[in-house]
């Protein structure tokens, strides 16, 4: 916590070395969360780039009232549905009540797997699945507030969520890992 | 649907993901600290951009903001005057003998020094007016004065001046200059003077009067006509214009630009521009010349037969007819509701006048038309008598009137033979008004003025009949009467420019029409209305 305050505080005096340390500290981790948002890896680094733009630029507003990581993964998770708001991927997806039946159940088993082929999966969703998949069941949010975030309907989330599991889990069965065990 | 509702986060996610981290390439940091570097750039009036510098509302805001700054700037630049700031600290108060205004009022520490020295027993003052330096001259001041006043026991008068003595701005803004200039040096130069202390602290006007005073106290006790007193205003000696080399700007001179000449709110009133228009009007309306023939007045040298006639005005009437008046004029309003007009006009007067006629006894005749028999009429002969060119034009035998220097009238009573005749009687005159309005309703659409005034009747000619015509040049007629203009009129002003109007005006004659000798007298009053159209300027 002292090392998150000289940091901001360095970042606040637009310190170069101490936002180059801020940058070589969260940058992996951010950009990791960017290529989950963004599939191409020029446009998930062009994002790192503006999100951490505005994080030098914004830092006087970090109150320390949370970890400095979460307020730094929600500013890449913004500048990236802002992204992916301009190709509004999230549109046009069927009700929930169509793929309910064919969702498969969740499983507290957690096997061990690279986190690249997870994210390999995951970037291979379609992006509306992929964006509600990641707020969801990564991010943490709700359905009602991911349709908040993405301005679309609770249902359509829910809709995009079960067809992103739905997906993976196809993905999973067709590279021969058995669906059954994952969290899925 | 129960999970689905749930949103467990999936540790499995979760956690694989925070514990992933994947560095990206060199070029995105690069990218991001040239990013930075350009906003840490020197800062560019955002004109246009993005977020709040490309909001129209920014936009207009600071394109207004700038334009009055430039606007102000400019009035600063164009009203304010040269002020010399070598005119304020020069108000000194001389007076006895031997004083010299021009030395005192040229410097304040000039003043100072002068004084001293031609006071001749300040000794002190003389040497610390030597010692003291061109550089610091408030400290001489204050030193001087504080000497002066302790040694003339006119402390008690110095401190009222002092509080009295207001100086303008000016000086007060060049004595703090020299005093700040001085300050610290000053004072440790002066330390033997406790007087000096003692004034010092005295703020910057009383600080400016107490010097002033020492020039006068100084004077007034090798003078001991020290009561009187005069000011004497003197500019400093100006400074030769140096210009300064570039650089940050070391000092910021506010001064207050001088007040501006304001005329009194007369004048600006009588400045203000007077409304005027020009109008074009039609009156038709009766016109009546309320002729008359008051008595035979003439004599008829030629006449065979004694005129027996005691007439009364009675005898000749007149009525009025259809008549035209046109007039083209012009306007002007002197105040809210006062106005005045003037314009020209041409009256085309149409009546009739019943006079009796005159039979001519034919065996009495003698010349030229006794052998038609014809009848005359009084009215057409009396403008004949009254002519002084007996109406050359006048042709009997075609008006079927006969000459009447040739013929006898037999008035009603003692001859059968004369009837009334009815003649048509024409007037035309070229009319000048003059008149005044005031407006009962002002400024209103629909106006409504009382109209007074003179009316200039300039005679131009009377048909009597089809051929009698008298002109100015007979004489008959005053060349120029006068009558009086009255009435009330409505303006209708839909537009700023253009109105109608509607007046109702009567104007009768204030004076009689034709000359004093004239054995016809006319008092021609009209009646009419005026339509008229209007242009405002």
């Amino acid at each position: 916590m002292q090392d998150e305050y000289a940091l901001v505080e360095g970042c606040r005096r637009q310190d170069r070395i101490v936002q180059r340390q801020l940058y070589e500290r969260f940058a992996g981790k951010l950009f990791v969360v960017c290529k989950r948002y963004i599939k191409d890896p020029d446009e998930a680094e062009d994002v790192l780039q503006d999100a951490f733009v505005k994080i030098y630029r914004n830092i006087d507003s970090f109150r320390f009232e949370c970890p400095l990581e979460a307020w730094l993964k929600r500013i890449v998770i913004n500048t990236a549905l802002k992204q992916l708001r301009k190709q509004k991927p999230w549109e046009n997806i069927g009700d929930v009540q169509d793929l309910a039946p064919v969702l498969p159940q969740a499983d507290e088993s957690l096997p061990t797997l690279n986190y690249k082929y997870l994210l390999q999966l995951i970037q291979e969703l379609p992006p509306g699945c992929r964006t509600v998949f990641n707020l969801y069941a990564i991010e943490g949010y709700n359905h009602p507030e991911i349709a908040e975030m993405l301005d679309i309907a609770e249902g359509t989330s829910k809709s995009q969520y079960a067809r992103a599991r739905m997906l993976l889990q196809q993905k999973l069965q067709s590279d021969g890992r058995p669906a059954q065990g994952h969290p899925l | 649907m129960d999970e689905l509702e749930k949103n467990i986060p999936d540790d499995f996610w979760r956690k694989t993901f925070d514990e992933s981290a994947e560095m990206p390439p060199s070029r995105v940091w690069d990218a991001i600290e040239r990013e930075l570097d350009e906003a840490n750039g020197p800062k560019i009036l955002p004109l246009w951009g993005s977020g709040l510098a490309s909001s129209r509302p920014f936009i207009w805001g600071t394109g207004v903001a700038a334009a009055l700054a430039l606007l102000f700037v400019g009035w600063w630049a164009i009203d304010t005057p040269v002020i010399n700031h070598g005119r304020a600290v020069a108000q000194t108060h001389v007076s006895g003998k031997g004083n010299n205004p021009e030395n005192v009022g040229s410097n304040a520490a000039t003043s100072t020094v002068q004084a001293n020295t031609n006071g001749q027993r300040q000794t002190n003052d003389v040497n610390v007016s030597g010692t003291a330096s061109a550089e610091k001259p408030a400290t001489l001041l204050a030193g001087s004065a504080s000497s002066t006043v302790d040694r003339t026991g006119m402390h008690s008068k110095g401190e009222a001046m002092a509080q009295s003595m207001k100086p303008s701005a000016q000086q007060r803004y060049s004595l703090r200059r020299l005093a700040t200039a001085t300050s610290g040096t000053s004072t440790s130069s002066l330390s033997d003077r406790p007087a000096t202390a003692t004034l010092a602290l005295l703020p910057p006007d009383n600080r400016m009067a107490a010097a002033s005073y020492t020039s006068s106290s100084s004077f007034g006790e090798s003078s001991p006509s020290a009561s009187a007193v005069s000011a004497v205003y003197k500019e400093l000696l100006r400074k030769p214009i140096r210009m300064r080399s570039p650089g940050p700007i070391q000092r910021i001179v506010w001064y207050r630009p001088a007040d501006l000449d304001r005329q009194p709110e007369m004048s600006k009133e009588s400045h203000k521009k007077r409304e005027m228009w020009a109008s074009a009007s039609v009156m038709p309306g009766a016109f009546n010349p309320m002729v008359s023939v008051p008595a035979m007045q003439t004599s008829y040298a030629n006449t065979l037969v004694a005129n027996t006639t005691s007439r009364n005005s009675s005898s000749v009437n007149s009525r009025g007819s259809f008549s035209v008046a046109y007039q083209a004029g012009a306007g002007v309003q002197l105040t809210e509701r006062w106005s005045l007009e003037s314009g020209i006009g041409y009256l085309a007067g149409h009546s009739t006048v019943e006079t009796p006629a005159q039979s001519a006894v034919t065996s009495l005749i003698q010349g030229a038309g006794a052998d038609r028999g014809t009848a005359n009429n009084l009215y057409a002969d009396a403008l004949k008598n009254s002519s002084s060119s007996n109406l050359a034009n006048y042709d009997p035998r075609a008006s079927a009137a006969t000459p009447s220097n040739n013929y006898a009238y037999l008035t009603q009573g003692n001859n059968a033979n004369q009837s009334l005749q009815t003649l048509t009687n024409d007037y035309q005159y070229v009319q000048v008004p003059i008149q005044v309005g005031y407006q009962l309703r002002p400024r209103k659409r629909l106006s409504l003025a009382v109209l007074g005034g003179l009316l200039t009747n300039i005679f131009v000619r009377n048909t009597v009949g089809t051929d009698l015509v008298v002109t100015a040049q007979d004489g008959v007629y005053r060349p120029v009467s006068l009558a009086a203009s009255m009435g009330a009129r409505f303006r209708y002003r839909p537009s700023g420019r253009w109105s109608a109007s509607l007046a109702g005006l009567y104007q009768p004659s204030l004076e009689v029409g034709t000359q004093s000798n004239s054995q016809v007298q006319t008092r021609p009053t009209s009646t009419g209305m005026s339509f008229g159209v209007d242009y405002h300027f």
